[in-house]
């Protein structure tokens, strides 16, 4: 027993720093243990020193009535005195010191943190309840302590939880105090704004980033990112319009923002939130005005001007070194290739008339040079099947009429094609053309398979195909979409296209209008265009 | 290579295509320049004097039209043909283009290398290379 009065005071040593144990250092400072204890120490000393004072007082007197008697029987008596004191002696210390001790050591052990310690006490008084109570309080701190414990694991884990949701989110985060001074910052704000969490901690925002709109005027953080009601009410929402934030090194990006003002009864130091989400690359392609189709189509054309490219010069370099069998595999190949980029072609063009964002620049045009030219064009792909291509012009000369050059084109291209195409070999084409009211119609008629009388009705729809081209390497705008995008430039010249057929194998005729240029002064608009992809 | 032999940069970021339009008109006699970026052909326009222009719209950092608009703000006076070769198939772009002084237009999947290299050799001599006019006005 080190000292027997000295008590610690303070439980200081018990290392957690919490109000719990705040609390609990200062139910172990209580003095209420103190006065139990020094109370009941005070009682045994007192018992202690009127036993050892009192009983050999009692001893000398009965040892005066037995000295008259006799010497051994005398000595005999002492050592049974003494023995009885001893006795008394060693008696007391169990009972009442070393019950204290026993005491102390518990609350010196509680003081280290040992809390499994069990200060055993049985002497059925004031110690005894004193040690059970000790015992208690030891189990209870324990077990607070426990729960401490697990409280903190969970807190840890739910913030390591949230910090992965905010690495994780794709817009940037930025959390700010009251006085806009950033508190939390997410990676993707880091990216962002340029500056690393570490660089923005506790850096007022106008320190770090500026935000101008889409005219170039600087927006202050008290409008982009309100932290109280009364601020709130003169901030605009930016919401939709794309932002450009001045970073780190006049880093730019673009982003849309949102702010969220945090509410200040909720007794944090947050004052807002703000949302910055990257549309940089929308912003690009916004820039370009591509929409979806575009965008793909170009795509998709990068790769078939490789493959026709190389395509094209292997075979104008290997020709002699090539086979027979060889040649016409390359060739098929270049064909496929051909279809590929028409169809990326008509894909676009429906797309565009699909959003009605295709439109003609109407002109007048010396109708039977573009026939004639269209004949040229298409001559050679003809006499491939051994076709006959022919134009009939009216004798008298026509009046100009009102299209516009490139579309019409590709309408006399696609007619003429799918002409050849339905068409078996030493057929016949007619190209014919005539005045009529205010019209200019044109004809062209084929000897070829004929079309079903079933089948008039919705030539002129989406993806509508007679099955099977007389040839399948021809080179037509074989998609289906060729006559609706036809139609749909002839609509556009307010025009009317149309068919007609006798019927299977009796050949087939296509008839379009065009409005006439009334006026005799004809403008020639004619540069020879290759505008069909055949090669 | 003959002394007076032209000097063509194509600006095009698809090494493939790059690559072949280079050859080709390399093979056909002239000097071949590419940059594989805007930012790259403007630098490179600024250190050498080309005779043509082959301008790909889409490109990394710094778009065709964008290059277009910055050369001709430092040199107004220059008179080097320009033409586009885009696949894109967004008129109101290519428009641009013309706006930005660019004399033709050519799809680069509507042609062969070999017609590519024609397009240049007409638009050298002063003919009228690739399509004139801007595609008819579209909405978008």
């Amino acid at each position: 027993m080190d000292n027997m009065i000295n008590l610690p005071k303070t439980a200081s040593n018990i290392p957690i720093n919490s109000p719990a144990a705040a609390k609990l250092s200062s139910i172990l400072t209580t003095s209420n243990l103190d006065i139990s204890l020094k109370k009941a120490l005070r009682q045994k000393i007192t018992i202690l020193l009127i036993t050892t004072s009192v009983l050999p007082l009692i001893l000398v007197t009965a040892f005066n009535l037995i000295y008259q008697a006799q010497v051994v029987a005398f000595t005999a008596f002492i050592l049974i005195v003494a023995a009885i004191i001893s006795g008394c002696g060693v008696y007391l210390v169990r009972k009442y010191l070393k019950p204290l001790d026993d005491i102390l050591y518990g609350t010196s052990m509680l003081v280290k943190g040992e809390f499994d310690h069990k200060i055993k006490v049985r002497t059925g008084d004031e110690l005894e309840f004193v040690a059970d109570e000790i015992n208690i309080l030891a189990a209870n701190l324990y077990s607070l302590l426990q729960r401490v414990k697990m409280d903190k694991d969970v807190l840890n884990i739910e913030k390591s939880k949230l910090e992965i949701i905010f690495t994780s989110l794709h817009d940037g985060l930025i959390a700010v105090d009251m006085n806009r001074r950033v508190i939390y910052a997410n990676k993707s704000a880091e990216k962002v704004t340029g500056w690393s969490f570490s660089e923005m901690q506790n850096m007022a925002l106008e320190q770090l980033i500026h935000i101008s709109d889409t005219i170039g005027q600087e927006i202050p953080p008290i409008d982009y990112c309100p932290t109280t009601p009364a601020q709130l009410t003169g901030s605009k929402n930016f919401n939709e319009q794309p932002l450009t934030v001045l970073g780190k090194a006049g880093q730019r990006s673009f982003v849309t923002l949102t702010s969220y003002p945090i509410d200040a009864s909720l007794n944090t130091d947050l004052g807002a939130i703000l949302v910055l989400r990257n549309v940089s690359k929308q912003k690009e392609l916004e820039s370009m005005q591509l929409d979806f189709v575009s965008m793909a189509s170009h795509e998709l054309r990068t790769p078939i001007t490789s493959i026709k490219g190389y395509l094209s010069v292997f075979i104008n370099e290997n020709k002699p070194k090539l086979t027979a069998e060889n040649l016409e595999f390359l060739e098929r190949i270049m064909v496929s290739a051909n279809q590929l980029a028409n169809l990326v072609d008509n894909l676009l063009n429906v797309s565009k008339v699909e959003r009605g964002a295709f439109s003609v620049n109407i002109q007048p045009l010396d109708w039977a040079r573009v026939l004639t030219q269209a004949v040229a064009d298409n001559m050679m792909h003809a006499q491939q099947k051994n076709i006959s291509l022919a134009l009939q012009l009216p004798a008298t000369p026509l009046p100009s009429v009102f299209a516009d050059m490139v579309r019409i084109n590709e309408v006399l291209s696609n007619l003429i094609g799918n002409a050849i195409s339905y068409t078996p070999e030493g057929g016949k084409i007619i190209i014919a053309t005539i005045a009529q009211g205010p019209e200019v119609i044109t004809a062209i008629s084929d000897t070829g398979k004929g079309l079903p009388r079933e089948a008039l009705p919705h030539l002129f729809t989406k993806f509508f195909r007679i099955q099977g081209a007389l040839d399948k390497s021809s080179n037509s705008k074989g998609t289906g979409l060729g006559l609706y995008l036809s139609k749909s430039i002839i609509d556009l010249h307010k025009g009317r296209i149309w068919a007609d057929s006798q019927g299977f194998n009796m050949g087939s005729t296509f008839y379009f209008s065009l409005p006439m240029n009334n006026k005799s002064s004809i403008k020639s608009e004619l540069a020879p265009l290759n505008l069909s992809s055949t090669i | 290579m003959q002394p007076s032999s032209k000097k063509i940069l194509i600006v095009e970021d698809e090494a493939f295509i790059a690559d072949l339009y280079a050859r080709q008109l390399t093979l056909a006699g002239y000097q071949v320049r590419v940059a594989n970026d805007g930012q790259m052909g403007l630098q490179v326009l600024e250190q050498e004097a080309f005779d043509l222009l082959l301008l790909d719209i889409m490109l990394p950092g710094i778009n065709g039209l964008e290059l277009l608009r910055q050369w001709r703000g430092k040199h107004p006076e220059n008179q080097m043909p320009v033409l586009l070769l885009t696949n894109l198939g967004q008129d109101a772009v290519i428009k641009e283009g013309f706006t930005l002084g660019a004399q033709g237009y050519l799809i680069k999947a509507s042609y062969t290398p070999d017609q590519i290299v024609n397009e240049v050799r007409n638009a050298l001599a002063g003919k009228q290379a690739g399509s004139p006019n801007p595609p008819p006005t579209q909405q978008s």
